[in-house]
């Protein structure tokens, strides 16, 4: 897959994963996981591009002694996701038009 | 690889960034480390699952357009020469210096240890005479004699922790300079 075109999607994935509740890395990576390719290393730089679009907030909480980071979405970052919905049904659009060329 | 090997060798190659950006970082590998030890893997296992530090670096300083410091460009030729030349004039003085002190020191205290067996035979040989006979100036050349020893014995500890200081700085030294000039460490 064109290495923008992922970028973008998983900064989305990441959000949908948010959207039902805040959460933590090890958590993120774990439910995003089965869909699409992500790593530790991948994860840190999307959640560091999110928490400066202000699409997330960040705060910490003692877990088991420990201090876990945990994400939440914000207004703005569910109004990506939208706005990522209305992309789609355009790009599909633009996706049947190049399919039905194919197909000729 | 151990954790601690792990983490050191991230923290090495994010060195391009802030302090504060890389305790970020290196926070928030802590955090999955300690998630993914308490789901039952082992401590290979999660830094396998991590990949090398060198990886791991790359991806997120890709992300800021900062080169890794393991994919920098080596030294140039012309900051090797400089460091040499650097380490010419003023490091091997410096050193000759310290290793000169480090030298004085160590004869302080054989100095020290002869004054101290001088003066106890010194004390020795005049209690003998005490015996033959005994006039005020024997009496006091024991005194000295003591005096003589204490002064060594005070010698001894006090030019061996000069000595050992003197000849840590010599390699302390050198092995900055041999870090310098082979670029794992910048000026």
């Amino acid at each position: 897959m064109d290495i923008q075109l992922k970028k973008g999607l998983l900064d989305v994935c990441v959000l949908s994963v948010l959207r039902d509740g805040e959460s933590y890395g090890y958590k993120i990576i774990a439910d995003v996981a089965p869909y699409i390719e992500i790593s530790e290393s991948t994860l840190y730089p999307i959640l560091k591009r999110l928490e400066s679009a202000a699409y997330v907030t960040t705060h910490g909480k003692a877990i088991n002694g420990r201090l876990r980071k945990y994400y939440k979405i914000t207004q703005k970052g569910l109004e990506r996701i939208h706005e990522f919905i209305e992309d789609v049904k355009e790009f599909e659009r633009i996706y049947n038009f190049i399919f039905r060329g194919e197909q000729k | 690889m151990t954790k601690k090997q792990w983490f050191k060798q991230l923290k090495r190659e994010l060195g391009a960034l802030s302090a504060s950006d890389r305790n970020e970082i290196l926070q928030y590998y802590d955090e999955l480390y300690n998630e993914k030890r308490e789901s039952g893997l082992t401590e290979e296992a999660v830094l396998g699952s991590f990949g090398a530090p060198q990886e791991a670096a790359r991806g997120i300083l890709a992300e800021r357009d900062l080169p890794a410091a393991s994919a920098r460009e080596h030294r140039s030729v012309a900051s090797f020469l400089a460091i040499l030349f650097l380490f010419l004039c003023i490091g091997i003085p410096i050193l000759s210096v310290l290793f000169a002190l480090a030298i004085t020191a160590g004869a302080l205290v054989v100095s020290g240890a002869a004054i101290f067996l001088a003066g106890i035979a010194d004390g020795v040989w005049f209690c003998i005479l005490l015996f033959r006979d005994t006039p005020v100036a024997t009496l006091a050349h024991i005194g000295i004699g003591l005096a003589g020893a204490g002064c060594g014995l005070l010698m001894i500890p006090l030019f061996a922790v000069c000595t050992k200081w003197m000849l840590a700085l010599c390699k302390k030294s050198l092995l900055f300079t041999g870090k310098l000039l082979t670029g794992k460490r910048s000026m």
